[in-house]
């Protein structure tokens, strides 16, 4: 039976040493990548900022549907808005006749061209 | 999510741009206005409140209707000799109303979608003839 030598002891103790316990900030760390690594990380180039913000997608979507809400709220609540009455952009009368009356009723939402003494020798042709 | 904010975009582009001129058809009514009797005609209840609270007539008969495809470039032969001929689309919409072969009246009109124009005034042996274009 061979002797070991005290060095030989201390040599075989060391290499057998178990490693040391990872200290809290270590582990958290190690933690933390390892839950990092399953998400998505934008970098910094991907993430808009300032105008580049407001032109995205999303933002205009959100307008969109703001301007949707809106229009649609206007065509229900004020159905009789003049911009959704037909227009008459010019009228020209060939016959004889003593004036004109354009009235746009917004209550029942039409146009009304009323031409007043209009064809008075055709009066009573039918 | 994306993909439905397009869509969204897309469809309040569509309602602004088409939401008012996006009719099919264009038809003409000619309607005789008169205050013997009271009353008024089928076929024109939909334009019943138009007519009754801005004319001074007491009874509305219709007396012909025609209906033409929009973008219009056609005429309508009604009665009473009367021929409208209409011409483009609904935005600029060029309406020529003959009587016997002589033009009465031109007139250029941006017809929304279910607000009709009432043009009246020609003369009839009960009262006055009034034509109603109404695109749909």
């Amino acid at each position: 039976m061979s002797k070991s030598s005290w060095e030989q002891i201390e040599g075989g103790l060391r290499s057998h040493k178990p490693l040391a316990p990872k200290n809290d900030a270590e582990s958290f760390r190690a933690d933390f990548k390892a839950r990092a690594a399953l998400m998505r990380q934008d970098t910094a180039d991907d993430a808009p900022s300032g105008m580049l913000a407001v032109l995205n997608w999303r933002y205009a979507g959100a307008m969109a549907a703001v301007l949707l809400f809106v229009g649609f709220i206007g065509y229900f609540a004020w159905p009789s808005s003049s911009l959704l009455v037909t227009q008459v952009k010019s009228l020209q009368v060939l016959a004889p006749h003593s004036g004109v009356i354009i009235m746009t009723d917004e209550d029942n939402p039409g146009t009304v061209v009323w031409v007043t003494d209009l064809e008075p020798d055709n009066e009573g042709k039918g | 999510m994306r993909v439905n904010l397009k869509a969204i975009l897309s469809l309040a582009l569509i309602f602004a741009a088409g939401g008012a001129f996006g009719g099919s058809v264009l038809s003409i009514r000619l309607v005789e206005a008169s205050n013997s009797g009271q009353g008024m005609g089928t076929g024109l209840g939909d334009v019943a409140h138009l007519l009754q609270n801005n004319l001074p007539y007491k009874t509305f008969q219709l007396q012909a209707s025609r209906s033409m495809s929009l973008p219009a470039n056609s005429a309508a032969s009604l009665s009473y000799g009367i021929v409208a001929r209409c011409s483009g689309g609904q935005e600029n919409m060029n309406v020529i109303v003959e009587r016997g072969g002589k033009k009465i009246m031109q007139t250029i009109v941006e017809l929304r979608d279910g607000t009709p124009l009432i043009i009246g005034g020609l003369s009839s042996a009960q009262g006055k003839l009034i034509l109603v274009l109404l695109a749909k």
